[in-house]
């Protein structure tokens, strides 16, 4: 049996990709004086007496988490050492004579580490930290930045080297015209260099460069930096350096629609312009699957933000709205295999931070994953629209929302709607995925779908329809609308109508053949009903009396 | 200048006997549309002068500046017979034969008023799809012949079309004046070349006519269903016409005339006596065809081209005794003008055909009754299939929409079609059922009431009240609801009216974008209505954002930007045209070490895949699919809705199948319909059937897009050999089962020598021996591959037949006039899907990678190496 060698792990396996490493640490074992460098304890420790704060948790991401207890014992080190000698300020002094106190503080000091982070590290996991009963987080690594509501966190975003030279020479030879508007950003680890290589380039004879700064505001145009104003920042370039992920190049073309966005890569220590304009297609292509679509799952990919439980009802609203069914499920941290599971979902709605709201680069999702912003634009936007931007933060999504709810309203003075007859069907949706149309993107309209007059249902609810035992019942006897509780269910008509396997039993073939290929006739007989095995997966039970198997 | 009325049409309708449904069909330029023309001139609605060249049928613009025929367009005429000649329909005829033998009760027509609903289709092969739409609607076919090129390559394919329809074909040979004018041939050469073409129909005819129909539609002049005609001139004749004349002069009957005025028959003028032999006394006789018919026709030719006009044995007097009466102007008229007159009012082109029609083509009622069973998909017993085959006004209603017309509204369209059985009319509350649409889903479903039905008149439309069982109609309000075509039916139960199969396949594409990012919802609703107008035009997004058009060819496509640019008003951005390939395995993958089943190969290597959690195993491997079997497939001929068991005989029978095997097909895709198969060849697996849906789903997944370069499959069975499951269903499901069984076959499909298929033309070139090098130099440079060439018999003409990729087809037809000067037609037309030659598809060096794979991985925007086989092959 030849088999091909197995060079890497099979895809499904893998992390997805769309969790890119954010430092890259070459050596497990770091000297002391480079976690306190990398790391920043001594800030930490500075921050944390200052707030005084007992329990402290540190978050890691996952590649980050071997030097997790290398960076306790620093910061343990150094919270000890400040309490016994390094009483050198006024402060300190004045501390040492609180020392009972303090002792007693420095019993209930205790830390923290957190990993395996529910959803995306980038967030902070305040529900995990509040397990430990925190008062306070240390996050370290790549952040989205995201406005947290309970604790209070120091976002550590462990700097990395960069070859300034290397960045200058190919700065210039990009940019030959010391004129040109030019915005210099960075991710997080590199976000430290930027003073310097702004005042290098400066000096260098470029006259109209704007650093940006690290800003706690994911709505900025630059989701976390500062920027220029906005009447001019459509003139800028923007220099990014590092690789950025698919949601910040979504956004920052949107920023370079008639200029260019160039990416600085640290490892190969060259710039390229990106292809951004393929990928805001590509995102563009995915809102007719949007409009198309009938049933919907809204994900839930955060806990953290504060805005999540507001998305929700929007989004829920918003779908209603549009006759779309819409299921909220949680499936933890995302993989195709979970989506794959609810096959009747057509569209997922991943509500998510910014940075983690693009979770299918690959597309090896069965079905397509979309943003809430991406939702309300194809929903609400018409057909034709979403080609221009991306954004993927909260403040875009809610202002998306109120937009459109401004621009209904006004439509609706002007008196446009007119009354549509319920007897027939609408206009279906054009589906550009095929070039056919849909009669099922609306599952939660109540439509017609035989000629003969249904009973009113009025009085299929005072009659038989209470005492009906049955758990799906199709509307009106004719109509092919599933019906669970009085309350249409795309997903029951979905097992109904399009799934061929219909339950245990169905699979007993009522013909078989044997060997030739002659039909041999088995009648429809069913399998003797007999007990079977009880319990959790992890070991049944077969008799009450018998151990598990 | 009408001369009937709405409601006098309306009267007609309902007499079904009465009514003929029929398109014009023929190469491009062989003078459909001015045949067609001269009809409309009869029917009264433009003036009798102009018709000829006034192109009434061709309703666009750029129709008229080019001069082809881009749409077919309906109208609807009014005949009258003389009653004498109601007794020989042929189906009244054959009624009556057939009802003596059951000894039931024989019919004969009361009116001889008839109502002839006529539909122009365009001739040129990139138009095919509007020939399909317009012979669904119909139950007879004018095959129209330039007597000079004879029957070509697009003659065949919509004769082909027409009978595998079951649509009854009459022949009229056209340009008659051609031969006597341009060629100066002698009757008995012009009697040899009608001769000849009406053979090579008759061999198309013999080919693909329904062989289970059992009747005889071969065609003859005899029989009076061929027609000779002039239609720039206005005339026509069949033999019956003029066995009619002479009937009475010899006191015979018409029947006997007609078969002694075609053929091997000679009048001897010596004896008296008609007779089969061609000499008396030695000396040659001259063929009754010629003397009867050719002879007069040639001589009013001769004589008034040299002006022999006036006296007792002038053409005028001549004329004057054949009863032609001509006016004073008319007379002062000379050469080719009075030809016309002469010959318009001798032999009225419009009386001869539509006589021929009205006899030999079936009405509804006729042709209902053997159409049904093909058109109707559903159980042939139901209510609405008895209703098609009765053509029964008051059954519930089934109607097909062929296509859509635009109206004078913005955007609005007429929903183009026939009503097979009830009646439409305005009110009527209709499922209407798309092409998609399956008995007890909702899918493509909708309910909606019939605005109102029209007559669809070329370029006018005129209300109707109502209209039954066996016509075609106009209906307003509709057209949201339906692409291009579909069933409207009444009935609960009502399956749908088989969906229309195109010779032409949309294999040409170009990418459309907007110049200027706020028009782009212009750009949407342009190709919406883009996506209505045209049968055969196919209006997808790509996954990477791309809106792209596709179409049968250059032409058709060129036509189809225009009409967007037209209906999105906005400047746009049109890239080169691509073409679409099709991914395929071109060998089983064997295992050497293993020994040799019976049948003497080796056991096939199976491509494994994991599921996410590790607890289900799927093994298959991929095999390819006879290209035969394919083309089948893509007919309709073996589909996903065959009965099981006997789609397996005919797999067995015809594709050398095993039975047991054939029957375990799960499935076929992409789209559930496409030429690629799933077939379970497990022994004793459990819990298989749960998971079948979940393989179904992966698999249609995988055929939309395969691993190369994104393309479709094609000619790819996938042999699921085994397959391990985790005893608990949670672990199973579809989240496990669907991505494992796309990846295992994107495995199996890179593991099997991938290839691509690309689309071919069988190319037709009419070219002069002179500028043949030129041909042959282009056919070269463009890797064609010539497989015929033949002398047209009597010209200098040469025809080439050639296939040629059409990658390489772009700008194919300029190059071509130039290297010819212009003395070049070629005509380019789907032939079939054939294997790209350019090397082995996985290796990043050969030419295939780097000229087709890479440059569309590119302009997708996907990783520029295909993925290695182990991104989906998992370790045991």
């Amino acid at each position: 049996m030849t088999q091909p060698e197995l060079t890497v792990a099979p895809v499904l396996s893998t992390n997805p990709e769309y969790e890119p490493a954010a430092v890259q640490v070459e050596t497990t074992s770091l000297s002391p004086s480079e976690v306190r460098t990398i790391y920043e304890t001594d800030r930490t420790v500075d921050w944390i007496l200052s707030n005084d704060y007992s329990r402290i948790t540190l978050q890691f991401p996952d590649d980050l988490l071997r030097d997790s207890t290398l960076v306790e014992k620093t910061l343990q080190d150094g919270l000890k050492r400040r309490r016994k000698g390094g009483s050198t300020t006024i402060e300190d002094a004045i501390e040492g004579l609180k020392v009972e106190d303090e002792k007693k503080k420095e019993k209930e000091r205790k830390v923290y580490i957190l990993a395996d982070t529910s959803y995306g590290s980038c967030c902070v996991d305040e529900v995990a930290a509040e397990h430990a009963d925190a008062d306070c987080i240390v996050h370290y690594g790549r952040a989205c930045l995201s406005p947290t509501s309970r604790l209070p966190v120091l976002h550590i975003f462990t700097t990395l080297p960069l070859d300034l030279q290397a960045l200058i020479s190919s700065f210039i030879s990009t940019f030959p015209d010391k004129s040109t508007p030019v915005v210099l950003t960075s991710s997080l680890p590199y976000s430290s260099h930027i003073p310097t290589i702004h005042s290098s380039l400066e000096s260098e004879g470029y006259t109209s460069l704007f650093a940006t700064s690290i800003i706690h505001n994911p709505a900025s145009p630059i989701p976390n930096r500062t920027c220029p104003p906005t009447d001019v920042i459509s003139e800028y370039h923007i220099l990014h350096i590092d690789q950025p992920l698919t949601s910040l190049i979504l956004t920052l073309s949107t920023l370079t629609s008639s200029t260019s966005l160039q990416i600085f890569d640290p490892t190969t220590n060259t710039i390229s312009s990106s292809a951004s304009n393929r990928m805001l297609l590509r995102r563009y292509a995915i809102l007719s699957h949007i409009r198309a679509a009938g049933i919907f799952g809204i994900l839930i990919n955060t806990l953290s933000s504060n805005n999540y439980l507001t998305t929700i009802k929007q989004l829920q609203g918003l779908l209603a709205k549009h006759y779309k069914k819409s299921y909220l499920v949680t499936v933890g941290k995302l993989n195709a295999a979970k989506l794959a599971n609810f096959a009747e979902v057509e569209v997922w709605i991943v509500i998510g931070c910014w940075e983690s709201a693009i979770v299918d680069e690959r597309r090896e999702m069965w079905r397509v994953v979309v943003t809430p912003w991406e939702a309300t634009v194809a929903l609400d936007g018409g057909e034709g629209v979403g080609v221009d931007g991306w954004r993927g933060d909260w403040e875009a999504f809610k202002g998306k929302v109120e937009g459109y709810q401004a621009l209904q309203a006004e439509k609706e003075e002007e008196g446009e709607e007119g009354g549509s007859d319920d007897e027939e069907s609408e206009e279906p949706v054009f589906d550009f995925r095929t070039g056919r149309y849909i009669s099922t993107a609306k599952p939660m309209k109540a439509v017609k779908t035989s000629l003969i007059e249904a009973p009113s249902s009025s009085s299929d609810v005072t009659g038989e329809g209470a005492s009906s035992t049955a758990l799906t019942t199709t509307h009106g006897g004719k109509s092919l609308t599933v019906m669970i509780n009085n309350q249409i269910s795309p997903a029951a008509e979905y097992l109904q109508q399009k799934r061929g396997w219909k339950g245990l039993g169905s699979d007993f073939a009522e013909v078989e053949y044997d060997r030739d290929g002659n039909e041999v006739w088995r009648g429809d007989e069913g399998a003797i009903v007999e007990e079977g095995r009880k319990g959790v997966a992890r070991g049944y039970h077969v008799n009450e009396d018998e151990k598990r198997t | 200048m009408v001369n009937f009325t709405v409601d006098e049409i309306h009267g007609l309708m309902n007499n079904r006997r009465n009514i003929r449904n029929m398109s014009v069909i023929a190469h491009v330029d062989h003078g459909k549309s001015t045949l067609s023309d001269s009809l409309v001139a009869a029917a009264g609605i433009i003036a009798a002068a102009k018709a000829g060249d006034q192109r009434y049928m061709d309703t666009r613009k750029d129709e008229q500046e080019r001069g082809i025929t881009i749409k077919s367009t309906a109208i609807s005429l009014h005949a009258d017979i003389p009653k004498e000649d109601l007794a020989d329909i042929k189906e009244i005829q054959e009624y009556n034969v057939k009802a003596e033998k059951e000894k039931k009760d024989k019919i004969a027509l009361e009116s001889n008023d008839f109502l002839i609903n006529l539909i122009d289709s365009p001739g040129h092969v990139d138009f095919s799809s509007e020939v399909t739409a317009a012979l669904r609607v119909t139950d007879g076919a004018l095959v129209v012949v330039d007597v000079v090129e004879g029957a070509s390559v697009q003659t065949e394919t919509v004769l082909r079309q027409a009978l595998s329809e079951r649509i009854k074909p009459v022949l009229c040979i056209n340009k008659v004046d051609r031969t006597l004018l341009e060629l100066q041939k002698t009757p008995e050469e012009i009697f040899l070349s009608f001769r000849d073409n009406i053979e090579k129909i008759n061999v198309i005819i013999a080919t693909y006519q329904d062989k289970t129909l059992g009747q005889d539609w071969q065609v003859s002049p005899e029989k009076g269903n061929v027609a000779f005609a002039a239609a720039l001139q206005g005339w026509a004749f069949t033999i019956r016409s003029f066995a009619t004349r002479y009937a009475q002069k010899f006191g015979v009957n018409k029947e006997k005339m007609m078969e002694r005025l075609w053929g091997d028959s000679y009048f001897n003028p010596h004896t008296k006596k008609w007779t089969k032999n061609d000499k008396h006394e030695g000396k040659p006789l001259n063929r009754a065809f010629n003397q009867f018919i050719m002879d007069p026709i040639t001589k009013i030719f001769k004589e008034v081209m040299e002006d022999k006009l006036e006296g007792d044995k002038g053409i005028l007097a001549t004329v004057e005794k054949l009863g032609v009466k001509l006016t004073s102007e008319e007379k002062a008229l000379k050469q080719k003008p009075l030809l016309k007159t002469i010959m318009r009012k001798f032999l009225p082109a419009a009386e001869a055909i539509l006589e021929m029609m009205v006899i030999h083509l079936p009405s509804p009622q006729n042709a209902q009754a053997y159409r049904a069973e093909l058109l109707y998909e559903g159980p042939p017993d139901d209510e609405s299939c008895n209703g098609i085959r009765d053509c029964d006004p008051t059954a519930p209603l089934m109607l097909y929409v062929s296509k859509m017309v635009p109206t004078s509204e913005r955007g609005r369209f007429y929903a183009f079609g026939r009503v097979f059985s009830g009646t439409a009319k305005s009110g009527l509350k209709v499922r209407i059922q798309g092409p998609n649409y399956e008995p007890g889903k909702k899918e493509d479903l909708f309910i909606k009431a019939i605005q109102r039905t029209v007559l669809m008149m070329g370029r006018q439309a005129e209300q109707i009240e109502s209209v039954p069982a066996g016509n075609i109609v106009g209906l307003v309000g509709i057209d949201q609801f339906l692409v291009k075509s579909g069933t409207l039916a009444t009935s609960e139960t009502a399956h749908n009216l088989k969906v229309m199969k195109f010779s032409v396949s949309p294999v040409v594409q170009r990418a459309v974008e907007v110049k200027n990012g706020s028009d782009l919802p212009k750009l949407v609703e342009g190709l919406k209505r883009l996506a209505k107008s045209d049968p055969c035009v196919l209006i997808t997004t790509s996954e990477s954002g791309e809106h792209v058009v596709a179409g049968a060819g250059e032409l058709h496509l060129e036509i189809c930007l225009n009409d967007l640019g037209e209906f999105a008003g906005i400047p746009l951005k049109i890239s080169d045209p691509v073409v679409q390939y099709r991914e395929t395995v071109t060998e089983t993958p064997r295992d050497e070490r293993q020994p040799a089943g019976p049948d003497g190969l080796h056991p096939p290597i199976y491509a494994l895949s994991k599921s996410p959690n590790k607890h289900n195993r799927i093994y298959l491997h991929a095999a390819p699919l006879d290209e035969e079997l394919s083309v089948a497939i893509d007919a309709g001929k073996v589909s996903a809705k065959d009965d099981f068991k006997t789609r397996a005989r005919v797999l067995a029978d015809d594709y050398g199948w095993d039975v047991t095997e054939a029957r375990k097909i799960w499935a076929f895709g992409p789209d559930t319909n496409g030429p690629n198969m799933v077939v379970d060849t497990t022994k004793a697996v459990q819990y298989l059937n749960e998971i079948k849906d979940s393989v179904v789903s992966g698999f249609q997944w995988a055929s939309k897009e395969g691993p190369l370069c994104e393309e479709p499959m094609r000619s790819i069975r996938f042999n699921i050999m085994d397959v391990t499951l985790h005893a608990d269903a949670i672990h199973r499901g579809g989240g496990q089962v669907i991505p494992t069984a796309r990846r295992v076959m994107y495995a199996a499909l890179l593991m099997a020598k991938p290839n691509l298929m690309e689309p071919t033309y069988l190319v037709e070139i009419q070219v002069p021996e002179t500028a043949m090098g030129g041909v042959y130099s282009i056919l070269t440079r463009k890797n064609g591959q010539v497989f015929h060439e033949e002398q047209r018999p009597g010209t200098p003409l040469f025809t080439i037949k050639a296939y040629l990729p059409v990658r390489e087809s772009f700008g194919f037809t300029t190059d071509l006039r130039a290297a010819t000067s212009g003395q070049a037609f070629p005509q380019l037309v789907f032939d079939h899907w054939q294997a790209v030659e350019l090397g082995n598809a996985l290796d990043p060096l050969s030419n295939i990678f780097t000229k087709v794979i890479q440059p569309a991985r590119k302009r997708k925007g996907l990783k520029e190496n295909i993925p290695d086989v182990n991104e989906y092959y998992d370790k045991l």
